[in-house]
């Protein structure tokens, strides 16, 4: 019984280790060091905006709109850096931060579905990065870049470092903070924690701002990554960050999972398009594997759940 | 309340929204006519309806399934997909078989999503996500950017009987015979049931799982549909990969429009009907936005603001009947 536990926990882990293993026998060149710290090094970016997506995963809620905030906020890092780097890191932040607040009014308080809500939003905020720069460009101070993407020896070293802090600020908010527990509550059924005296609004609007504020955190370190703004990047972001959410064992409906599993999710996806491309495997099998492990993920997980939920579909 | 009384309210509901949203229309179409002489002649509003119907087609599909309380985010990729291999295996002929593959192709991709959905118990939101996602890997494994529709195709898409265009007629007609469905026979009522209270439907003997799987194989045959009829717009398949998603402009407007015409996720209210306005509004929305030559950039932030503000006064309008 201990060990099916530790199993349904885990099981992310396990996986990834058994694709680096399969993996490393395979193909010669997965074994450097350098591409470890590659998979690292484009981990960071989905697992911080992973992170904001988790949380409001729990609360039963998704937000599509975190790729346009990624590169709104790259492309106004790309703007204002040139003249002053700190109001260059502060303000894509704080306007991430406000953006996701409006989702979380929106949602929250009017009550609007966060499909809608965030879709919407994200065409607002793909429109406003395509008006302050439309095609990819702009200055990223090198002292900046060598910072965020420091190495030492064959080491990258800042992103290291970035994704586990990440991993641990993620995990105490949900397991040791009050907060986390509400976030579950709310997930769980929004009118009995409303009843037990959770204010389920505040909750709301935080997750929905505190995933703003993950998405414009991702785009400036992507802009580092890149060495200029692009407003487009984030294309890809809204729905990776829900298939890893998802992989990692979060419950799409809310209530369940922990941020662990959504790392894990995120290492597997970046090492399935490094270890394809080192393999000189057609880039595009790796969305088949993607959508496969997603699904199949979610089919076992779903045959091992009670059969209660049988009935509503 | 009585049930007759609750009925009623729905009704009066339903017209305030049908009246809100008509209005809106003529009403953008006026603005438009007032700012540019030249859009509201006859030639340029068929011209509108014209480029609307593929998307309109989709929407049917989206709509049925957003009634069940569901999400098909696979359409677009449908689309594309069935657009490229129509167009690989037409190669300019006229010939049955591949457009019988096409559709057979979105059959499929119907039965897989709704064998997941219905009887793996895989939300809609994944399982349609995952289907997206290994779509847009298996388009540009397999398909070719080669190949042409056949002329049948490019004349029923492309020729008008007398001034109306064919597609046009075809949308109006698959919108007509969907609405009918879905309001007078029993496999409407049925995905009406389920999209109010699954559990309830349940009991009262619905068989859930089989009207879902049916729901989603009628999605994806209409993207199928919809594909066809794109390639036979084009002339050549469309495989430009715009990020986030094989085709995934076409599946969020035909979210947009659906959303915008009234249906809402949780509660079966809406129809096929009020889809058809939903995605006219969108789409002359954009065609004024192009029009006044206003770039790209504002044109998402007027659609996403159109759709956060529409979605919004619906709210409004369903909180204070309480």
């Amino acid at each position: 019984m201990k060990t099916k536990k530790i199993i349904g926990e885990w099981y992310i882990y396990i996986l990834m280790i058994g694709i680096w293993v399969i993996a490393g026998l395979v193909v010669p060149h997965f074994r450097q060091m350098s591409t470890f710290m590659t998979i690292i090094v484009f981990s960071v970016p989905l697992a911080i905006v992973a992170l904001g997506q988790n949380l409001v995963i729990l609360t039963g809620r998704f937000d599509l709109s975190v790729g346009a905030i990624l590169g709104l906020s790259s492309v106004i890092a790309s703007v204002v850096m040139k003249n002053n780097l700190l109001l260059g890191i502060l303000l894509p932040i704080l306007l991430g931060t406000v953006i996701g607040f409006i989702n979380g009014i929106g949602v929250s308080k009017f009550r609007i579905d966060s499909f809608i809500m965030t879709f919407g939003m994200m065409a607002v905020c793909q429109g406003i990065g395509l008006l302050v720069r439309d095609y990819p460009g702009g200055y990223i101070p090198p002292g900046y870049i060598k910072f965020l993407l420091k190495e030492t020896g064959h080491v990258a070293l800042t992103p290291l470092v970035i994704l586990i802090v990440v991993l641990l600020v993620g995990e105490f908010i949900l397991k040791r903070t009050n907060f986390g527990r509400g976030v579950y509550a709310v997930g769980n059924n929004d009118v009995i924690a409303y009843i037990s005296g959770i204010n389920v609004t505040l909750i709301r609007t935080a997750v929905f701002t505190i995933s703003g504020l993950t998405a414009a955190i991702a785009g400036l370190f992507l802009s580092a990554v890149m060495a200029s703004g692009d407003s487009t990047v984030g294309s890809l972001y809204p729905l990776d960050s829900i298939t890893t959410v998802v992989m990692g064992g979060t419950l799409l409906a809310g209530g369940r999972g922990d941020y662990k599993g959504t790392i894990g999710a995120v290492l597997i996806l970046t090492s399935l398009a490094r270890i394809f491309n080192l393999a000189g495997i057609n880039i595009w099998y790796t969305y088949v594997v993607k959508g496969l492990l997603l699904l199949i993920i979610v089919a076992i997980r779903m045959f091992g759940a009670k059969e209660g939920r049988e009935v509503a579909l | 309340m009585t049930e007759i009384g609750l009925k009623r309210r729905n009704i009066n509901k339903d017209i305030l929204q049908a009246i809100i949203l008509f209005s809106m229309l003529i009403v953008i179409i006026l603005i438009a006519g007032i700012l540019k002489p030249g859009f509201l002649t006859s030639k340029h509003l068929i011209a509108i309806a014209h480029d609307t119907s593929i998307i309109g087609i989709a929407a049917i599909g989206q709509t049925v399934v957003i009634l069940t309380g569901g999400i098909d985010l696979s359409v677009g990729a449908t689309m594309l997909l069935v657009d490229a291999t129509g167009a690989m295996l037409l190669g300019g002929q006229n010939r049955i078989t591949p457009i019988l593959i096409c559709l057979g192709l979105a059959l499929l991709i119907g039965i897989i999503n709704g064998v997941g959905i219905a009887f793996l118990r895989i939300p809609p939101f994944i399982m349609t996500l995952g289907m997206m996602i290994i779509l847009t890997g298996a388009i540009f494994i397999f398909a070719k950017t080669s190949g042409f529709a056949s002329p049948i195709l490019r004349y029923l898409s492309v020729q008008k009987v007398g001034s109306i265009p064919i597609l046009v007629i075809v949308w109006l007609f698959l919108t007509a015979i969907m609405a009918v469905i879905m309001r007078l026979t029993v496999f409407g009522r049925e995905t009406y049931a389920i999209g109010s209270n699954p559990i309830a439907s349940y009991h009262s003997g619905i068989r859930n799982k089989i009207v879902t799987l049916k729901v989603y194989i009628i999605s994806s045959l209409f993207a199928g549909i919809a594909g066809l009829f794109l390639l036979g717009y084009t002339g050549v398949p469309e495989l430009t990969y715009r990020g986030g998603g094989l085709g995934s402009n076409y599946t969020l407007s035909s979210i947009a429009a659906v959303i915008i015409g009234g249906t809402v996720f949780v509660g079966a209210r809406g129809g096929i009907e009020r889809t058809l306005f939903g995605v006219l509004v969108l789409k002359v929305l954009f065609s004024i936005l192009t029009m006044m030559g206003i770039s790209q950039s504002g044109q998402l932030i007027v659609q996403g603001a159109i759709v956060m503000l529409i979605s919004g006064i619906y709210i409004r309008l369903e909180r204070s009947r309480f």
